[in-house]
């Protein structure tokens, strides 16, 4: 909301300093955002004579003048033939000068003519939102004067931001409070003298959204432009001038924070009728656009014909005109809820229902009333008819107790008693001492305070939050285990020591991209109000914004990505997992690591991770959609599938655009955290080990790897471990097969084992291996 | 005489144009070897006249001598060489750049929120976590933010269904936290949250850490001491700190926090914060006029903008190799 600094000090002296100003209010909860200078880009604009004044000679609707900005004569051309000789006006010279968007002066000739320079509007001025001709001094001036100076242009606005608590912060006086209890100075309202007589207009109020609604009839008043002053204010706080019965409402509005609305008495069918939409109402507001009702929302009716959308907007048909002689003008308070939800409904936000949902206070409908009628008999002319006021159940102020230990405890320290009561009085809080603290009586405009703790902050912020001390000490609290956090922060380092870099990325995903997994991952929810439709989707998998991001780097010239992500997925349930995406080859910058990823080196990289953490999976091969048959399958833990590992079909890599083989796998982390046991030291063995490797050629699909390693770990006690040494297809192995070497180390813990009891473990191993099928053993070491 | 001159001169080239160690062992058995110059002529004595023998014999000693010295002299100038020659193949320039093993990097907004945990970890906070798909209670309601409650039109939220929602701010781990343990309590809770509002500088998922201290006696005081103690910790002790009135449903007084960076722009907002709102303690069951204490809440993107210089706040999804590896 913008506060302008000089309609500011008709409540209170802000002071000299802007900065200093600035700082007190930000300081104590309305944070200045931008100290705004709104006229501070018109430059070189004079006020000049009309010295002369012909018809342009080649053109019928121009007029040429020669205006003195008492610098010499210029010629000016305009179309605004209401100028006459002696008219007193705002001049800027060529290259020079520039109106209130910075646009400087450029020379014209037309037909012949030239121009040196050009007369300002209001409108160039940034005082109206439209003119119709240029801009003439009402009253003889001094040329050769800066304008700004003449028309009080030099004017400082401040950008501010109201909270949504604080709706008498939305307004000129309110803001003048906070100063007043921030430097312990007084302010004033204004409260003109105005005699109301009680009127006769029939206001009926037949909704409980409608707290309180005074009506003032005013009759007589001429419709025109509204005095400079008048424009220049409103300009200042970003609104446009209208005319000056609805420049008045305005003003009104930011002057109390009460918005009010001013209807032609005439379009008014005899009386008021407040009450309900009850649903496909057809109503065209102020702004011209038709609204269809819902049903709920607020009218201001005659009977007959919807005149306002209470609280949000006044209709087109019953506005103010240039015609109008009579007004009604509407001082109501609201119900904050039905204003937000009608304004949410029917998607129209106003300076009005912007305070009545924050709430409006309904007791300072006279002052407003007062001040309107003021300012319309003095501006706009008329006489006051009559006030009637409809107020079904009165708003009292609220009496809330704060004790002193309280403060204290919220504060860390025993505030001076005279202080609270001081800061309180400021703020309009009426404070008395009670027992062991104060009773205070809330005014209404300060819907915000319902309890204790809502006037520990208003000591607080204006007391100033610097002046609370700084310390540490809270007592010692035993907490609980981190060690979730943990796993995945362990899980995090291991990763990254295998090289894969870590993703963070959205999780929502493209149904298209879920679709190309068929039936892999079961859909995630649908997001009611997506920000596009490639993210209207909860991942059901992490890995296909892993893939995206893997396939961005591939474009951009990183042919070797390898990739993980630890975050939610969405299937059945919110789970959290992990997922790796690995391309191209295995170390980018290790030249003496020629090798490529491939789907068992990918494996291995896996497995490796979670070896460490004491975690051995097993894995069995099954075709999924969105892999290439015979290369993905299941990752298993303690005989539960809790993960998938594979090659993306080449259909994915087409969609992503990657020509080299993309290895995924994705795994439910919070089924391993559940399944890891506590670590056990056993002592490893004091006596030397035997190793014996064996190969053979291994049939595929016929056997499993699985089933060799099971037999060779358990064909002797002595089986300490088995691995592979050597792996091989090609040239001398059967096209079926593969040839695989195992080193098996036989170890006791309790003696060194003799050659005989090594040779008859092993001999057993060959005989338990020969006898399976697909297995042929070919030399022994 | 002139015999004895030659053959040294001889003798001597011989020695000095031996290349190796083996040449010059050679060369030495043909001068001192049993069948060698020196011994050849040392057998010539006994057939001398006895007069000349002497002076002979003092002259095939001589060049003896001399023989020795020059070759015991190149042998070690050879043996020089030959280390240095050895030595020089196993020299290995340590300017040629090494293999690699790159390893990965934890993403930037990771760094920063363990950087987050570990300060708020030795202050006593331990870490919870809790759903990103949730309740509107727990978002709200349990938040002291009612629907229809202007303070969510902060909340651009993204809605799963009519009453459940994607979280707006970590704060819902709060609510769950409280109902399931029991005062006093130090918690710190980091995630994903999302706004519907997707921009240049706003992205509609980002990340929160939120903090949590709730004991009998907790002031203001205390939230000031820590949250100044942790923005120090984080961004260095030089910074300058405000505390600034604000407003948040769910805590009363509530305040923003900004840091002084020295920048065109004094102070930048990094964190929002206050004293639990009594209507929050009351809602999870606890004694509002018992317990008392502080939450705050604050962005990982700004503070690592902040703290790194990153300009572009799409960075932090994108996921670019090049930015990756910078951290």
């Amino acid at each position: 909301m913008k506060i302008s600094i000089e309609w500011l000090n008709d409540y209170i002296d802000t002071g000299k300093d802007i900065e200093r100003l600035a700082e007190d209010l930000t300081l104590s909860g309305s944070e200045v955002e931008e100290i705004e200078r709104p006229f501070e880009r018109i430059n070189a604009v004079f006020s000049a004579k009309v010295v002369e004044r012909k018809a342009h000679p080649n053109a019928d609707n121009l007029i040429v003048c020669r205006v003195d900005d008492g610098n010499g004569l210029h010629t000016i051309i305009t179309s605004d033939k209401t100028v006459s000789e002696g008219d007193f006006i705002a001049f800027g010279s060529c290259q020079k000068a520039s109106d209130v968007n910075g646009h400087v002066v450029e020379p014209l000739e037309i037909r012949g003519v030239k121009t040196d320079g050009m007369a300002f509007s209001l409108q160039e001025l940034g005082l109206e939102a439209h003119s119709e001709g240029i801009f003439k001094f009402e009253k003889p001036v001094e040329v050769g004067v800066d304008i700004k100076k003449l028309l009080d242009l030099e004017q400082t606005v401040f950008e501010l931001e109201i909270t949504p608590n604080r709706p008498d912060c939305l307004s000129h006086i309110g803001i003048a409070r906070e100063l007043s209890a921030v430097r312990r100075t007084k302010f004033k309202i204004p409260k003109p003298s105005v005699d109301f007589q009680q009127g006769d207009f029939p206001v009926l109020i037949e909704t409980d959204k409608c707290l309180r609604y005074v009506a003032l009839t005013i009759k007589g008043v001429t419709v025109k432009d509204s005095p400079l002053w008048l424009k220049r204010r409103l300009s200042s706080v970003g609104l446009r001038s209208i005319n000056n019965v609805t420049d008045i409402t305005n003003y009104v509005m930011m002057e109390f924070g009460h918005p009010v609305h001013a209807f032609d008495l005439e379009k008014v069918n005899s009386r008021i009728v407040v009450k309900d939409a009850k649903g496909g109402e057809k109503f065209v507001a102020l702004n011209s656009k038709e609204y269809t009702l819902n049903g709920g929302e607020t009218l201001i009716t005659d009977g007959e014909n919807i005149l306002a959308l209470g609280g949000v907007m006044g209709g087109k048909y019953s506005g103010i005109s240039l015609q109008t002689k009579d007004i009604l003008i509407e001082i109501a308070t609201f119900d904050p809820v039905n204003t937000r939800k009608t304004s949410r409904k029917i998607n129209l936000s106003t300076d009005a229902s912007y305070r009545f949902e924050r709430g409006v206070d309904p007791n300072d409908t006279f002052d407003v009333a007062k001040r309107i009628a003021q300012m319309v008999i003095s501006i706009s002319g008329g006489k006051i008819d009559g006030i009637v006021d409809v107020y079904p159940t009165e708003v009292k102020s609220k009496k809330v107790f704060i004790s002193r230990e309280k403060l204290s405890s919220y504060m860390s320290f025993t505030p001076n008693e005279n202080e609270v009561e001081e800061i309180f009085d400021y703020l309009g809080i009426k404070v008395s001492q009670n027992g062991n603290g104060w009773e205070c009586i809330v005014p209404t405009f300060r819907p915000d305070i319902n309890q204790d703790v809502d006037l520990v902050e208003e000591f607080a912020r204006i007391h100033g939050l610097d002046a609370i001390p700084s310390v540490m000490s809270m007592p010692f609290v035993k907490g609980e285990s981190n060690s979730w956090w943990e796993f995945k922060n362990k899980l995090r380092t291991l990763s990254t020591s295998c090289g894969y870099f870590e993703n963070v990325n959205y999780s929502f995903s493209d149904p298209k991209v879920e679709e190309l997994f068929g039936d892999t991952f079961k859909r995630g929810p649908k997001l009611l109000n997506p920000v596009s439709p490639e993210m209207s989707l909860m991942r059901s998998s992490l890995i296909f914004n892993l893939i995206d991001s893997l396939s961005y780097n591939v474009k951009h010239q990183e042919n070797n990505v390898k990739f993980f992500e630890i975050g939610k997925a969405f299937e059945e349930k919110e789970e959290e997992r992990i997922s790796f995406a690995a391309t191209g080859a295995v170390s980018t910058f290790d030249y003496t690591d020629k090798r490529y990823e491939d789907l068992l080196i990918f494996k291995g990289e896996i497995e490796s991770i979670f070896k460490n953490m004491h975690i051995d999976f097993e894995f069995s091969n099954e075709d999924m959609a969105g892999f290439e048959n015979g290369r993905c399958g299941r990752i298993l833990l303690n005989g539960k599938k809790i993960g998938i590992i594979g090659q993306i079909s080449e259909k994915v890599n087409e969609f992503f655009d990657v020509d080299t083989p993309i290895y995924v796998a994705e795994l439910k982390i919070e089924e391993i955290f559940k399944n890891l046991r506590p670590f056990r030291y056993e002592s490893y063995s004091q006596y030397p080990s035997s190793f014996k490797d064996l190969s053979m050629f291994v049939k595929k699909g016929e056997i499993r790897a699985a089933e060799i390693f099971k037999t060779a770990r358990n064909s002797s006690e002595y089986v300490q471990d088995v691995r592979v040494v050597d792996l091989y297809t090609g040239k001398g192995v059967p096209q079926d097969s593969y040839s695989i070497t195992i080193r098996v180390t036989y170890n006791s813990v309790k003696k060194t084992l003799s050659d005989q009891e090594i040779d008859s473990a092993f001999s057993r191993l060959m005989e338990l291996l020969e006898s399976m099928k697909g297995i042929t053993l070919r030399k022994v070491r | 005489m002139e015999e004895f001159k030659t053959l040294f001169d001889q003798i001597k080239s011989k020695i000095e144009n031996a290349k190796s160690i083996d040449e010059l062992e050679k060369i030495r058995v043909e001068i001192m070897g049993r069948n060698g110059i020196i011994t050849s002529l040392m057998k010539k004595i006994p057939e001398m006249p006895i007069e000349e023998r002497s002076k002979f014999g003092k002259d095939v000693n001589d060049l003896k001598e001399k023989a020795n010295k020059f070759l015991s002299e190149r042998m070690i100038l050879l043996r020089e060489i030959e280390e240095r020659s050895k030595a020089f193949q196993k020299y290995i320039d340590l300017t040629i750049p090494g293999p690699l093993r790159e390893n990965g990097k934890i993403h930037v907004i990771n760094q920063v929120i363990n950087e987050c945990v570990s300060v708020f970890s030795k202050m006593g906070f331990d870490v919870v976590e809790g759903p990103e798909m949730e309740n509107v209670y727990y978002n709200f309601e349990a938040l002291n933010t009612p629907e229809w409650h202007p303070a969510r039109d902060l909340h651009d939220t993204f809605y799963i269904t009519d009453s459940i929602l994607l979280r707006t701010h970590t704060s819902p781990v709060q609510v769950r936290t409280m109902e399931r343990r029991k005062p006093p309590l130090r918690i710190v809770s980091a995630g994903r949250v999302y706004r519907n509002d997707y921009d240049a500088t706003h992205l509609p998922s980002f990340f929160q850490i939120e903090g949590l201290a709730i004991d009998q006696k907790i002031s203001m005081a205390d939230l000031k001491g820590t949250l100044e103690n942790a923005i120090k910790s984080l961004l260095g002790e030089d910074k300058k700190i405000r505390f600034r009135p604000h407003y948040f449903p769910f805590t009363e007084p509530s305040v923003e926090v900004d840091v002084s960076f020295g920048g065109k722009k004094e102070w930048l907002e990094i964190l929002g914060a206050g004293m639990v709102h009594p209507n929050v303690l009351r809602n999870v069951g606890i004694d509002p006029d018992k317990w008392q204490g502080f939450a705050f809440g604050m962005g990982i993107e700004r503070i690592a903008m902040l703290k790194y210089g990153i300009n572009d706040i799409r960075e932090f999804p994108r996921n670019s190799l090049k930015f990756l590896r910078l951290f």
